[in-house]
């Protein structure tokens, strides 16, 4: 994989479950990293089935993926984006989350 | 020849003896993953979600295990009974076409993480071994694949 991006939140989460009730104004990154196995097709159509996003939009953050790395694919609150995360790795997507 | 094609609203499959050969294998290939730690495939289909917290990634994996197994064996059955009543090609719904399409990727991603492939361009490496049969079977899966996403995205 590719190197390490991205920031580190500052404090660490104890009770993250139980925290995202007031945590609501720092909503979690669903970030996709490159792979090399899956295919640039594939990737597209995964992000617009998954995210509704339109062609050129799912095509851009998989052009960012291939090129960059990675990607920032979709931003919200936490319970969201683990069940984001979630699809992306049924989908076969190497998927983490991170603090926006 | 594409391997698959949309006909009436529905994704259309036709294969050869090696298509077929290497397809009939998926289902041995998946069920045979093994233990994090002992096959190199079990970790790449479970990523750690929080790449700085092991304990928090395990306890996503915990709660999430439920929707990517079970979403995973539905596929794999979907897959299974598909390529039972097929002979030189398969009719899918569209729903059947997304479970294939989600079988041949984790086969593929099975059979990169065994293969130690890493790096983009592994295609091009004029050093890869080309008898090794995992690695047709990745370059078969991969055309499969390649045509059914071609398939699925065109407008139904």
């Amino acid at each position: 994989m590719t190197a390490r991006g991205g920031t580190l939140a500052p404090e660490r989460i104890e009770t993250p479950f139980e925290s995202e009730n007031v945590a609501t104004a720092r909503p979690w990154n669903v970030v996709v990293w490159n792979d090399p196995i899956n295919l640039m097709s594939y990737v597209t159509y995964v992000f617009r089935k998954v995210f509704g996003y339109s062609k050129a939009k799912a095509t851009r953050l998989m052009l960012q993926v291939h090129h960059e790395g990675r990607a920032i694919v979709s931003s919200g609150p936490l319970e969201r984006a683990e069940i984001e995360a979630a699809a992306m790795h049924h989908h076969g997507l190497w998927a983490t989350l991170e603090r926006a | 020849m594409k391997r698959f094609g949309r006909r009436d609203g529905q994704i259309v499959g036709s294969f050869d003896e090696l298509d077929r050969v290497v397809l009939s294998a998926v289902p041995i290939l998946i069920d045979g993953v093994g233990e994090v730690g002992v096959d190199p495939a079990a970790a790449r289909l479970q990523p750690a979600v929080y790449r700085d917290d092991d304990a928090r990634s395990a306890e996503f994996l915990r709660l999430s295990a439920g929707l990517i197994e079970d979403g995973r064996r539905a596929d794999l059955a979907s897959f299974s009974e598909a390529l039972e009543r097929s002979d030189d090609g398969v009719t899918l719904s569209d729903a059947e076409a997304e479970s294939w399409m989600r079988v041949l990727t984790t086969a593929r991603l099975v059979l990169g993480a065994r293969l130690g492939i890493e790096e983009d361009g592994w295609e091009r490496n004029p050093d890869v071994d080309v008898t090794d049969p995992r690695l047709v079977a990745l370059f078969v899966l991969g055309r499969l694949q390649e045509d059914l996403v071609a398939a699925l995205s065109a407008a139904a």
